[in-house]
């Protein structure tokens, strides 16, 4: 009988890589793509970004384990920030990534005559309907991120009648103007917001006057995207690649996301359905992580009131990132790269690249140089004993006990 | 150089028409088709009308940007008023224009190009060759600097296509499909369809943002409004040909008389005098300089960025006058990536460039090695002020 298994179609699962970390994390947990932005070109300055080696280390890394890596360039360029770009863009080429997303029609260009590389139209450009892929693709795009504001209804028609590519945004934090169109840093914090500077205005309380009366709202900010339930419409609209927002996120965020959505669309893969027992779970994997409160946005019906999120703070964590493994030592111990403190008698979770979590009671805790400590501090690395099954950069995470 | 300004509403066409001399043409800003235009339909009708009787072009401003289901329902609404002779259609989302070339080969295109991208020469050439002959105008952000403004008007002007530049006008900061403002008074009977409040927050040193919410969504505006009457004279060298003046928001637009007057006989005193009387709060924004990428340098600390040559590791982990944990990341496809006798540089986040002998290298068990390679975890001599994110390179 032919193993309906590995028949069924599912898209791609994309994940942020704001490091050469977080790539590892992602792909280690599932992600199909990650995308990455260099030194320059792209829309978040303040993440730490990959220099050119670490762009060949992470090919490397993603391609021995059949994974893409795109690059973003989707800063809105001015004249002078082509300065530099030929030979990015040739390092790039040279280095193997899979595509470059871009949101700059000169850019494009600019790429399509000097390299080889696949363009991707970056979120950025707004495109929202069949015309305006018809006419990116034009332009030689071959796969468009559409604007967050379309619904996934809308989608499959772009994709049937422009004949191009499909990303949608699947999870995470949203832009709550049209992106590209939001230049409120440029002109009160002088950062572009367009090149890298967003300083997030969006998220800031306003009190809001008619001249009758005001009132305080952040009315501007939105919920985070979760897209979880609605994987069986993406697969259906046949959406080529689902986008995790999130590079300037930490690699336990980028672990747990790829790791969940991964598992979901493993799991549709082998049932044909979504069907599972595991739904809630994978609902709950997805609130451990920080997050403000989830929406569907706009992927099925407009965004409306129910979609902003009337807070300044995200919502309080059931969990804490501990950190993640940066040694197993066979039989001997496990390093911890700690990022938040626990101590002796703690139960942690450490999560395998597959599989559910493992459970360990800290019944030991040393230094690299052996000493030993009844508690640990962030930044720095512990010994804690060995337990089988555990490998480098699994995530691990405790129970926030109140 | 002339003057382009708005149709709003009726009202504002005695003023047009006894300015029509210098008046290029009218925007026709209809709530139908424009972001924030207030023009119904039956009124655009009207105008049209007047303005043909008195020989003054105009245009349609369709400047909204449409999901696939909205476009639908406005591209049926266009073909009903396709066909009232506009000069040509003022486009920002590119599915209007890919429709509009497509569907309407009589109509001349005016490009937007004022919000967005599109600060580069490049990116222009591309529209221009997507859009061809029929691209009639090109309207520039008005985050351009003047120099650059001179050297675009420079190449724009020699494919025959014109260039047109706010002078005056809010500036548009934000703009959402998504109903942000009426949800704040659901208590409430709103008796209009454009609401307009002001914000303002406490995080923010900027008091007052006018914000204003219609069937096309939200938008929020600079508190401070463009205005560039004082450097009318450098516009013209500039080589712009059309100075747009925006007095949407304003109860007349008589500023339009004062704007005609500076591009007829340009005064710089006169056109301070005209902004002091204005009153509001004006910018000229980054008319003369635009550094909005200078302060990228500060958010990040740039020592802990790692630089490729000669990269080793960083370091992850200190104890004072004992170790310090190297994570070897760099030397890939070396041998030896770090050996006993290797000299270090040190880069710490706050600055410092500490430079040291590896005299042992040390397992994380305690084992002690003669080198080490990349992606291995070891121990080395811990050197005074070097803290954990201080990048290691090899000499």
């Amino acid at each position: 009988m032919k193993d309906a298994k590995n028949t069924r179609w599912v898209p791609e699962l994309l994940a942020p890589a704001g490091s050469l970390e977080k790539l590892k994390v992602a792909i280690s947990y599932g992600a199909n793509a990650v995308y990455l932005g260099g030194q320059k070109y792209g829309l978040r300055q303040a993440a730490d970004n990959f220099t050119i080696d670490e762009i060949r280390e992470g090919v490397e890394f993603a391609h021995e384990r059949g994974a893409l890596v795109y690059v973003v360039l989707n800063s809105f360029f001015h004249d002078k920030d082509f300065d530099g770009l030929l030979d990015f863009i040739k390092e790039l080429d040279d280095v193997g990534v899979d595509a470059v997303i871009v949101s700059d029609p000169g850019v494009i260009n600019y790429i399509a005559e000097n390299t080889n590389l696949e363009v991707h139209l970056s979120t950025q450009a707004s495109c929202l309907n069949v015309e305006s892929a018809k006419l990116w693709k034009k332009l030689g795009v071959t796969r468009i991120v559409l604007g967050r504001e379309v619904s996934i209804a809308d989608a499959k028609k772009i994709k049937e009648e422009a004949g191009v590519e499909i990303e949608m945004f699947v999870h995470g934090s949203m832009c709550m103007a049209y992106s590209g169109n939001c230049v409120i840093s440029n002109y009160t914090q002088g950062r572009d917001s367009n090149r890298g500077g967003c300083a997030h205005s969006c998220r800031f309380e306003y009190k809001i006057e008619d001249g009758k009366k005001e009132l305080n709202s952040y009315f501007m900010s939105s919920k985070d995207l979760e897209g979880i339930r609605l994987l069986q419409d993406f697969i259906d609209a046949g959406i080529d690649s689902l986008k995790v927002e999130g590079r300037m996120k930490s690699p336990m965020y980028a672990g747990t996301i790829s790791m969940v959505y991964s598992g979901a669309l493993a799991y549709y893969k082998e049932h044909g359905n979504f069907l599972s027992d595991d739904l809630l779970k994978w609902e709950e994997e997805l609130t451990k992580v920080t997050h403000r409160a989830y929406t569907q946005a706009s992927l099925v019906d407009e965004a409306d009131e129910t979609s902003i999120y009337n807070d300044r703070e995200h919502e309080d964590k059931t969990y804490r990132a501990i950190g993640k493994v940066a040694q197993v030592v066979d039989n001997e111990f496990i390093v911890v790269d700690v990022r938040s403190a626990f101590e002796l008698g703690e139960s942690l979770e450490i999560m395998p690249f597959s599989n559910a979590h493992v459970d360990v009671r800290v019944d030991h805790i040393s230094n690299l140089a052996g000493e030993n400590f009844e508690r640990t501090r962030p930044g720095a690395l512990f010994k804690i004993p060995y337990v089988a099954g555990v490998e480098v950069n699994n995530l691990v995470r405790a129970k926030v006990v109140s | 150089m002339k003057t382009t300004t708005y149709l709003n509403n009726l009202n504002d066409l005695p003023n047009i028409i006894a300015n029509k001399a210098t008046i290029s043409e009218v925007i026709l800003a209809t709530r139908l088709f424009s972001q924030v235009g207030k023009l119904t339909i039956e009124e655009m009708s009207q105008a049209i009308d007047s303005l043909k009787s008195e020989g003054i072009s105009y245009c349609l401003e369709w400047d909204i940007l449409m999901t696939e289901s909205r476009f639908s329902m406005y591209k049926e609404q266009f073909r009903k008023y396709a066909d009232l002779e506009f000069k040509s259609i003022r486009l920002r989302d590119p599915g209007a224009i890919n429709f509009c070339l497509n569907e309407y080969p009589e109509l001349d295109i005016d490009l937007l190009l004022d919000t967005g991208g599109h600060h580069n020469l490049h990116s222009i050439k591309v529209w221009k060759k997507l859009i061809g002959e029929r691209l009639r105008k090109i309207v520039l952000s008005i985050e351009l600097s003047s120099g650059v403004v001179k050297e675009f008007c420079s190449e724009i002007k020699s494919w025959v296509v014109e260039t047109e530049l706010l002078v005056f006008g809010r500036i548009l900061l934000f703009y959402t499909p998504r109903n942000l403002v009426s949800p704040l008074y659901s208590d409430e009977k709103l008796e209009d369809d454009y609401i307009e409040v002001s914000g303002s927050s406490e995080e923010s040193p900027h008091k007052g943002f006018p914000i204003v919410e219609n069937q096309h969504g939200t938008f929020m505006f600079n508190t401070k409004d463009q205005f560039l009457l004082e450097y009318i004279d450098e516009l013209k060298e500039c080589g712009v040909n059309d100075l747009r003046v925006d007095t949407r928001h304003l109860e007349n637009n008589n500023l339009l008389s004062d704007v005609i007057s500076l591009v007829n006989d340009f005064d710089k005193d006169k056109a301070k005098e005209i902004k002091e009387q204005f009153g509001n709060s004006t910018t000229r924004g980054f008319f003369h300089v635009n550094k909005s990428d200078v302060l990228f340098k500060k958010l990040k600390n740039k020592r802990t960025q790692r630089q490729d040559e000669g990269f080793l590791g960083e370091v992850v982990d200190v104890v004072k006058k004992s170790h310090m944990a190297i994570l070897i990341k760099g030397m890939r496809g070396q041998d030896r990536a770090l050996s006993v006798g290797d000299e270090l540089r040190l880069t710490t986040p706050d600055g410092k460039v500490k430079t040291t002998r590896v005299h042992k290298i040390t397992h994380t068990n305690g084992t002690e090695t003669e080198f080490a390679k990349t992606g291995d975890l070891i121990l080395v001599a811990h050197v005074s002020g070097v803290s954990v994110k201080t990048m290691a390179y090899k000499n």
